[in-house]
């Protein structure tokens, strides 16, 4: 993966020399279709709903008869509340406090993608995923008695890489027609991706993996160069 | 080590056949009572979906219990304590599952 990942960046840093080239600013709002996270207790069913995400990509043209689609994406989803907490005294007959804590899911998503163009303006693409998952129990409402010992907030933190694959359908509607050109962009992308590795820091993650399917909406603007 | 805090978030404290207890303590302590002889059994599990600890798992006639956990191994974060109750000579059935947060 490693290698490939090397060749597919020395190819697009080389490829203006002899390709055309566009570039891709997109806002993605999401959703999450699957998420191994309702397996676990922590949030038990609770849905990650809609989520935002911002999109930086870039696209070389005729890399050995390909176009190779580099893209990275930022999403990340708080949700509120998942588990509520009761400070109590030892012999559990008194409430001293209560506090939240929320779940927090990164994700920075590096697709690696070839798109085939069907039309002047529709093109499909898939590849693999490669994803930084940021996982944190974040609690930031501690009460006095707690902020004392552990500072204003606490957070349970797990990173985790993850690979997969994704698809996308995408459409480009140029606002002229020239040599170089910016355009209306659009797509609808799938994404799949299961862990393999954990920072575990310790913990004993034996039974423990993550898993999304993720499907977003891409709205921005090209620039074809 | 430095001082351990277990806050036990709170479903319910008064339960029908076992009842257990919140302990701000330096040691990791769980308390509970069994209403009817039971077959016991106490898990704790990380926020990972793994059991970290069975401190209890067999016969107990009613009564108070205590039992410490020891979990100088444990990272902080939030854990889950489970308690069931098997009735030896009844239908009897009880099962509940509730947080607790480890700070060091």
């Amino acid at each position: 993966m490693k290698n490939f990942f090397l060749l597919s960046l020395f190819l697009c840093l080389c490829s203006p020399l002899y390709a055309q080239n566009k570039i891709f600013l997109s806002y993605n709002p999401g959703i999450s279709l699957y998420n191994s996270e309702n397996s676990g207790k922590t949030i038990g069913d609770k849905h990650l709903g809609w989520f935002p995400g911002f999109s930086i990509a870039y696209e070389s043209e005729n890399i050995w008869g390909l176009n190779l689609l580099l893209e990275y994406n930022w999403t990340q989803k708080r949700i509120y509340d998942v588990q509520t907490f009761a400070m109590t005294t030892s012999t559990g007959s008194g409430t001293l406090g209560y506090f939240n804590a929320d779940l927090i899911l990164a994700c920075h998503n590096l697709d690696i993608s070839v798109s085939y163009k069907v039309k002047d303006w529709l093109y499909f693409a898939a590849g693999p995923t490669v994803s930084l998952v940021d996982r944190s129990i974040v609690m930031d409402n501690l009460p006095n008695y707690i902020q004392e010992k552990v500072g204003s907030s606490f957070d349970d933190r797990l990173i985790s890489l993850c690979l997969g694959v994704n698809g996308s359908v995408n459409i480009e509607i140029p606002f002229q027609t020239s040599s170089q050109y910016v355009f209306f962009f659009s797509s609808i992308k799938l994404r799949y991706l299961q862990s393999v590795w954990f920072d575990d820091r310790g913990r004993n993650l034996d039974n423990y993996s993550q898993s999304f399917i993720f499907t977003q909406l891409n709205i921005g603007l090209g620039y074809n160069f | 080590m430095s001082k351990h805090y277990l806050l036990f978030a709170l479903f319910a404290l008064v339960i029908i056949g076992c009842r257990s207890t919140i302990v701000d303590d330096p040691t990791t302590t769980i308390n509970f009572n069994v209403s009817v002889a039971s077959n016991v059994k106490v898990e704790v599990e990380n926020s990972y979906n793994t059991v970290v600890a069975v401190p209890v798992d067999g016969y107990r006639s009613p009564g108070n219990y205590s039992v410490s956990i020891n979990d100088s191994f444990w990272r902080e974060g939030i854990y889950y304590y489970t308690i069931e109750c098997r009735g030896v000579d009844s239908n009897y059935y009880y099962k509940s599952t509730k947080t607790m947060l480890l700070i060091k």
